[in-house]
């Protein structure tokens, strides 16, 4: 259809699977393994795998990697817990990394 | 049924009576009173259909996915059902799920209920509560947990109809709030079970009005509630004593010492504590607390409270006999002089469950100790342990117990024990 706007979704750079929404983003802000990475509200279609406490730079958090629920890619990883209370705000949320979305169709 | 049946040890009665036709209603529910699995009682369903209508009457339990019309026909053949589960998946793209209008048919209909499962069930509002409180008055057990649109208004109503509410799970309810805690100690006294995980407006001032009235609570679930402290968890201590037995504080940041000591004081049957992420939480309170429930505590969540050291934890190991399950993942302080005290002890230990993760000061012979005395471990996480890896273990060779699933860098899946 000419013209039709819907939701900016991002897809698994290697097999295409919707994975997350551009609306859905809280900060780009973010650095991981492979350069830039983004916070995202919510995401579909992915797995979380064990998860680990770490200290970040931000300090004690529980992570756990998440990975394309088709191709079982890692694609970044979700915050379970946070130890300092400012990083609180990062709880149950997703960290997707730039080089492993891409736009679909937008 | 046609062919004739011999009926009894060789006693046949006249020729071509079917057995269905001589045995009562009474006489076939008592023999599918004997069938114990749900299978049998399913297979007991399929042979005819007065056996149906049988089976169905029995029926205590369903879960279902059904709209207002199948729930309405569903009521009307399974007359005694008390639980009725229509629990949603956690996947977002579920639509539409459980409605308001689902709910009023199944408060209308299902007269009889006592346990409900609405998990998830995104879509549900206030309404579909104000319902639920004005038509399932013997309503014992409702789990509303992750049904984000619920507020004070809904539960409060749900309060006021269900006056013999015995467990209540709210968890990630993030509109609740100490109005509705008032209002659960002023109608439901014989509340046992409460789950509030999450719902981060809950303060000290909600819990100590709700442990005013509901004074015979088991459980209670205040994980993540940030902004409840001492204040309110020593006032559960002393209103429930006799009859806490779980409580978990996960996050709860402002809970410390006081809390601990009031539970040392008060709470004698406490089997399950969870204070991970209590980060003010000290040796001496832990101490006391070993001293005083060292009886009855079976599962003890203490990951992240940093500032735990051998002092304590060698009392909780010398002092809890029965403790199944311990999790100390983070508490950087402790060392192998911890379980030192566990080599001259005779006893072998009840734990089945261990989390030393990222105890960096933790070796292969504290290790070793451990292993020596908990011949009943079935999981141990040693993850992030830089003392510790598979090859440290061989080259100490440790004897690890048969049954023992262990986690050296983060691949099995954790088994659920409480914490």
């Amino acid at each position: 259809m000419e013209g039709f706007v819907g939701p900016r979704v991002y897809s698994c750079y290697n097999c295409r699977n919707h994975v997350c929404l551009h609306d859905d983003i809280i900060s780009k802000d973010f650095q991981g393994v492979n350069g830039r990475a983004f916070l995202f509200s919510h995401a579909v279609n992915i797995v979380v795998g064990a998860l680990e406490d770490r200290r970040l730079r931000t300090g004690l958090h529980t992570v756990g990697d998440i990975s394309c629920a088709d191709c079982h890619e890692v694609l970044g990883w979700k915050y379970e817990r946070a130890f300092e209370a400012s990083q609180k705000y990062k709880e149950g949320k997703f960290i997707f990394e730039k080089v492993k979305i891409v736009k679909e169709n937008w | 049924m046609s062919a004739p049946i011999v009926v009894g040890g060789g006693e046949a009665g006249p020729p071509g009576v079917c057995i269905n036709d001589v045995l009562t209603d009474d006489e076939l529910r008592s023999v599918l009173a004997r069938l114990e699995s749900e299978k049998d009682r399913e297979i007991f369903g399929l042979v005819c259909k007065r056996w149906l209508a049988l089976q169905s009457a029995e029926r205590r339990r369903l879960a279902a996915r059904a709209g207002p019309h199948m729930l309405a026909m569903l009521a009307a053949r399974f007359g005694r059902v008390v639980e009725l589960d229509l629990s949603q998946s956690v996947s977002r793209s579920f639509y539409p799920g459980v409605t308001d209008a689902d709910l009023a048919v199944v408060a209308r209909k299902f007269k009889r209920l006592k346990v409900l499962n609405l998990s998830h069930c995104k879509g549900i509002t206030d309404k579909g509560m104000l319902e639920i409180g004005d038509g399932l008055s013997t309503l014992q057990s409702l789990d509303v947990s992750f049904c984000r649109k619920l507020t004070d208004r809904g539960l409060e109503a749900v309060a006021r109809g269900c006056h013999d509410m015995r467990t209540l799970h709210l968890a990630s309810c993030r509109a609740v709030s100490d109005v509705l805690l008032l209002g659960l100690s002023r109608n439901c006294p014989n509340l046992e079970e409460l789950v509030l995980e999450g719902c981060t407006n809950i303060t000290d001032q909600g819990i100590t009005d709700l442990v005013g009235g509901c004074q015979k609570i088991k459980l209670l679930d205040v994980s993540k509630c940030s902004n409840v402290g001492d204040v309110g968890i020593s006032n559960v201590a002393k209103s429930c004593s006799s009859s806490l037995r779980t409580l978990k504080l996960l996050d709860c940041c402002k809970v410390g010492d006081q809390s601990v000591l009031s539970l040392a004081s008060f709470c004698m049957g406490l089997e399950t504590l969870v204070v991970s992420g209590c980060r003010d939480i000290s040796d001496e309170s832990l101490k006391s607390l070993a001293a005083a429930c060292g009886n009855s505590l079976k599962t003890l969540g203490m990951n992240w409270c940093l500032n735990v050291s051998d002092l304590s934890l060698s009392s909780i190991l010398a002092q809890c006999r029965y403790l199944e399950a311990l999790d100390i993942g983070c508490c950087e302080e402790v060392t192998d002089a911890a379980f030192q005290g566990l080599a001259s002890v005779e006893d072998v230990l009840s734990l089945k469950f261990l989390k030393i993760s990222n105890c960096p000061n933790i070796t292969v012979t504290g290790l070793g100790i451990i292993l020596d005395k908990c011949r009943s471990l079935e999981y141990l996480d040693l993850r992030s342990c830089p003392h510790i890896s598979k090859t440290a273990c061989d080259e100490a060779m440790l004897r690890f117990p048969d049954c023992c699933k262990v986690n050296y860098v983060g691949r099995l899946s954790e088994p659920d024990m409480k914490l």
